[in-house]
């Protein structure tokens, strides 16, 4: 009876492993895989090959092993670089197929549907791990070593970008992150990881075929991860403890014991529908316990909120300090003879002008005029047919979002994008975070202190902001529990603490009542007089004339004004462009 | 030369069933805007009933197929009804309405094998074979051909009738059928249960061909997908056309490679065109 | 009064108030504009009052009573919508489109035949055009089939958004005149949302201005003639 708990016991642990490495990519970084038993075989062929076939011991073959099954990782991503949602589901769930296909038929390598037999159980520093007893400690110890290595990652400066890339990949871009080479690095180490749980498995069984290997694993993998909570490393633990005591304990009923294979299939794709329908976030959910859930009503900022913003400027001023100086009288962003056609209109036509720093700058326009295009144009989120960007001086015509990000245009979207489900802080924290720094896994280990230090200095950057904002009492709350002004706010704090030098503001007064509208005014004057640029297109005229130093007017893609508000305003030709009349 | 020519013979009699396998998956993704891969649970049901009626009930073949028409529809709808359509209402993602499909692709060949036992099961059905001009063939193959009609049939439905008109409207801007006045609901209904029914003959002549098993509809519903994928998201008849070359290609590969590496190419290139380029290879304009 | 807005309050879901308590009325007959700048409701007030969105609070009377609860059952009552910058199937030909409009109707009945003739005699390149892709027509006749969709509906309400959209100003003259003949001829009653000015000035009795949710202005069409007094207001 010891024997068959602890057989069940590793076969946990071995789960536990894979199912914690699904979700740094499921979970956590919001990658769809419906492949991962291709890493669990993988890991577990390499392994057992390089121990059977070339007679490499044990640690050295599952090192050797997870490396290799971690470039195969970098691979797979690399190789669905292009593909999006569920045509991403469908992708991976064929390259699953693929893979079980060489296995089988590869029989060079793999030996083919027989499979490897007579693996050897570990043995190193003259300690055999033979014995049920010693196999299960070291995959214990393996398994704890595994969480705590995912643990480290989700819980660093490193894991809350994989969040934000799972919340909105365009936005992280937009904050300067490079969001590819995260995935890239992810998939290693989830690859990685997922080696280990082959190589244990190969070693434990002492045999292997391609049918452990199979999509319906890969299922199975996805459910532990679903099951305790995607996002929850804890919660991949208790996905593995169900999904394999479960259908043990079916086993004892006499009844269901024919029907074994069938109830197991039955029962999970059962327990993966309740879940879809009951509770999707799984058992645990991804929040921590006592996270205070309440629907605000449309609040506005008001007198209180708009004195704590001038506290804002307070931090504002530091910031600014920061800022990299640049001379006030030239352009600090400058536009030549740009030009964009959507198949046959031409949405901006040959527009050039110049920006200058420090000043708050308003594109105003009828509909169609391009101001939209314009600005994806400047934050490279589109390329132009022809024309040059000019960011102080540099061409950076064709850099790509997150480049331009990092040299310090920052912009806020039409249509918000804060990360939903993270917290006030994190959202912050995110965009404070240097991205030289926060890329690299590997520093974040050996260097773990120094991470452990430096993320304490980005919370206590984030908190001071935050106060300065009046949103520091919700800094715990999800961002998506907000109101709306105040995700406006955080949204603008965002691309402030990215410490970006100029400020490209889509539609930024839209959906605000007067009262906020107007502290939002001032907060961008604030910022403005503290050294940043803003550019802003807007349709609320109200807004903009209380807001802006300089007008740009555009009409069907071209500049056809530009001035102080007031003079623009008493333009009778420009009044009759913007309502319609001469065209 | 002649072994060329037998095998187009064959690869466009086979083909014909991968063709209504896309086209009846395709109408289906189009209107509702659902990768329902739980269609191949749809087909397996499909062939099952059959084979309860022509050996419990001991119908004859031609009676018994007609039955497990209507029926496998009403499955489908079924589904519909049960789990997207309240999915849908909660606002889920196209992700978790793909795992809620899954699970009832992966759990219906379970509850199969449960009442009918794993083993494949031969379906006892007359077949006269014919020899024209070097070619052997069977009534089964005439009823691959047969196929080619009944799609041809499907697309003048869709093509001339108000319900074909309303789903291909669906299917084109959904937010102007609902300001239009048609009720997308019944509509998605509809396409559901019409692409349920219209996958059976192909079930049934794969059962006949090969054997009734309950895992029989995974690789077939895959290779819709593929079929549909490779001709273009949006194209009835990129569907029907993508169909046939996997087909054509599976039956082809005979030559060069061995059977097992098969599926395996066959899915490597559907990867390849999601990854490469997923608006496939006729492109995304709606032609119907 | 064919239709009656009484303090509406709506927006999006989660939290996204845009309508801060929108009092406006329709008369039969009449064609009312809205105008307002971008975001300030527009939309979605037509959105609300064809039942595509719920609103949170206010009251909205449909000749007299509460208008039925789905879109489809609206649009069976009287009332039509006409969406901004869409309103066809791109990938059915213009006589499928037209049958489309009123999709429980045969086409092979005279009622239906019946309607087809209004809407080929007020756009007659529709029927030179009957068995064309819809998606190749330019984009002023495509604003046309969606105007003789519209007729196909025979509505008594009409909610019209933005039809002069990115067309060139002959292409907008033409689609004006076309409404001004619906209103005439068919007594169609028109809740209008327009940007530019002058096309306004061409249908339009009353109008209305949107300004962050709320109604601004509410008045004759004369504030249209001075458009400095409208910088002011919007």
């Amino acid at each position: 009876m010891v024997d068959y708990s602890l057989h069940i016991l590793i076969l946990i642990a071995i789960f536990a492993i894979l199912g914690v490495s699904y979700n740094l990519i499921m979970g956590y970084t919001g990658i769809i895989s419906l492949a991962h038993a291709v890493f669990f075989g993988i890991g577990a062929y390499a392994s057992a090959l390089l121990v059977v076939n070339l007679g490499i011991a044990f640690p050295l073959a599952m090192i050797v092993s997870i490396f290799f099954t971690g470039i195969s990782g970098v691979l797979f991503i690399i190789l669905m670089r292009k593909a999006r949602g569920d045509y991403l589901a469908i992708a991976t769930l064929g390259l699953q197929i693929v893979v079980f296909s060489i296995f089988i038929n590869w029989s060079d390598v793999t030996r083919g549907e027989g499979g490897i037999v007579g693996i050897p159980r570990p043995e190193f520093w003259g300690f055999k791990f033979s014995s049920v007893l010693n196999y299960a400690i070291l995959t214990m110890l393996l398994c704890a070593i595994c969480f705590a290595v995912a643990w480290w990652t989700t819980h660093s400066i490193f894991g809350r970008v994989l969040k934000a890339i799972r919340e909105d990949e365009i936005c992280t871009q937009s904050l300067g992150k490079n969001v590819f080479s995260y995935k890239v690095t992810v998939f290693a180490l989830s690859a990685g990881l997922a080696a280990v749980g082959g190589s244990l498995y190969a070693h434990y069984q002492q045999f292997i075929n391609p049918f452990s290997f199979t999509v319906h694993d890969a299922i199975m993998i996805l459910i532990i991860v679903v099951v305790g909570g995607a996002g929850n490393l804890w919660g991949s633990l208790l996905g593995a403890f169900i999904l394999i005591t479960l259908p043990e304990a079916l086993r004892f009923i006499p009844a269901a014991s024919i029907f074994a294979a069938q109830i197991r299939v039955i029962l999970f794709s059962f327990v993966l529908l309740l879940l879809i329908f009951i509770r999707p976030q799984g058992l645990l959910g991804e929040y921590r316990f006592g996270a205070v859930l309440t629907r605000k009503e449309s609040a506005k900022l008001d007198e209180q909120g708009i004195a704590e913003l001038q506290r804002q400027m307070v931090v504002s001023s530091q910031e600014g300090e920061r800022v990299k100086h640049w001379d006030l009288n030239k352009p600090i962003l400058e536009v030549s003879n740009l030009s964009k056609s959507f198949g046959g209109i031409k949405a901006v036509e040959d527009l050039s002008f110049a920006i200058m720093p420090g000043k708050v700058t308003g594109i105003i326009g009828p509909n169609g005029a391009g101001k939209t295009t314009l600005f994806n144009l400047i934050c490279k989120y589109l390329t132009p047919d022809h024309g040059q960007v000019y960011f102080k001086g540099q061409e950076v015509t064709q850099l790509s979002p997150y480049k331009i990000a990092r040299l310090g245009i920052g912009r806020s979207f039409q249509d918000l994008r804060i990360f939903g489900r993270m917290t006030v802080l994190d959202n912050i924290l995110v965009a404070l975070q240097d991205y030289q720094k926060d890329r690299n896994l590997l520093n974040l280990f050996i260097f773990a202190r120094r991470a452990y230090q430096q993320d304490k200095q980005y919370r206590e950057s984030g908190l001071h902001l935050l106060e300065g904002l009046g949103l520091i009492d919700k800094k715990d709350e999800l961002a998506e529990e907000l109101s709306y002004p105040e995700q406006k706010l955080l949204a603008i704090a965002r691309s402030v603490a990215t410490r970006a030098e100029v400020l490209m503001l889509d539609e930024v007064a839209a959906g605000l009542d007067p009262g906020s509208m107007q502290a939002l005014s001032q907060l961008l004057r604030r910022l403005s007089e503290n050294g940043k640029t803003i550019c802003l297109v807007e349709h609320n005229l109200d807004f903009v004339l209380g807001t802006v130093d300089t007008i740009f007017f555009l009409d069907q893609g071209r500049l056809i004004a530009e001035g102080p508000p007031k003079q623009i305003v008493q333009d009778r030709k420009l009044a009759e462009i913007y309502f319609g009349g001469i065209r | 030369m002649e072994l060329l020519l037998q095998l187009i013979f064959f690869g466009l009699a086979k083909g014909s069933l991968y063709a209504l396998i896309a086209v009846s998956f395709a109408i289906i993704f189009f209107v509702t805007r659902t990768l329902h891969i739980a269609h191949g649970a749809v087909f397996v049901v499909g062939a099952y009933i059959f084979y309860v009626f022509i050996s419990i009930f001991s119908l004859p073949w031609f009676l018994s197929a007609l039955i497990s028409i209507p029926l496998s529809g009403i499955f489908g709808a079924l589904i519909e009804f049960s789990i997207y359509r309240p999915l849908r209402r909660k606002y889920a993602s196209p992700f978790i309405l793909l795992l809620a499909s899954l699970s009832v692709l992966f759990g219906t060949p379970g509850v199969l094998a449960m009442i009918f036992g794993p083993e494949p099961i031969f379906l006892e059905v007359p077949k006269k074979t014919f020899i024209v001009g070097g070619l052997a063939f069977t009534t089964v193959h005439l009823a691959m051909f047969a196929l080619w009609v009944l799609m041809g049939l499907f697309l003048l439905y869709l093509r001339r009738s108000q319900g074909g008109r309303m789903m291909r409207a669906v299917a084109d801007r959904p937010l102007v059928a609902e300001v239009v006045g048609i009720d997308a609901s019944k509509i998605n209904l509809m396409a559901i249960t019409i692409g349920s029914a219209l996958v059976v003959p192909a079930a049934l002549i794969w059962g006949l061909e090969q054997t009734v098993t309950p895992g029989m509809g995974f690789m077939p519903v895959l290779m819709g997908a593929a079929g549909m994928i490779l001709g273009g998201m949006g194209n009835i008849l990129g569907a029907a056309l993508g169909g046939m070359i996997f087909g054509l290609a599976m039956n082809l590969g005979v030559l060069y490679i061995s059977s097992g590496w098969q599926e395996g190419i066959a899915l490597a290139i559907l990867v390849l065109v999601l990854v490469l380029r997923p608006e496939g290879i006729l492109g995304t304009r709606i032609r119907w | 009064m064919i239709l009656e807005i009484e303090n509406l309050v709506a927006g999006y879901p989660p939290n996204k108030i845009v309508l801060r308590g929108v009092s406006l009325c329709v008369s039969e007959g009449e064609i009312v504009t809205v105008m307002g700048h971008n975001g300030a409701g527009k939309t979605t007030l037509l959105n609300v009052i064809f039942g595509l969105l719920k609103a949170h609070s206010g009251k909205i009377l449909y000749a007299g009573r509460e208008p039925a609860i789905s879109s489809a059952a609206r649009v069976k009552d009287g009332i039509s919508y006409s969406l901004q910058g869409q309103g066809i199937f791109p990938s059915l030909t213009v006589i499928e489109n037209l049958a489309l409009a009123t999709p429980y109707l045969d086409m092979r009945t005279d009622e239906f035949q019946a309607r087809l003739k209004t809407a080929f005699a007020l756009f007659p390149m529709l029927a030179e055009r009957k068995r064309q892709r819809a998606g190749t027509l330019s984009g002023g006749q495509q604003r046309m089939l969606s105007l003789g969709m519209i007729l196909m509906q025979r509505p008594r309400l009409l909610l019209l958004d933005e039809p002069s959209l990115g067309l060139a100003p002959a292409l907008s003259e033409q689609i004006f005149d076309a409404v001004c003949e619906i209103n005439n001829s068919l007594g169609v009653s028109i809740l209008l949302v327009e940007q530019n000015i002058k096309y306004a000035l061409r249908v339009t009795q009353k109008l209305y201005v949107l300004k962050m949710g709320q109604i601004v202005f509410s008045g004759n069409r004369d504030i249209l003639l001075s458009p400095e007094r409208l910088w002011e207001n919007l």
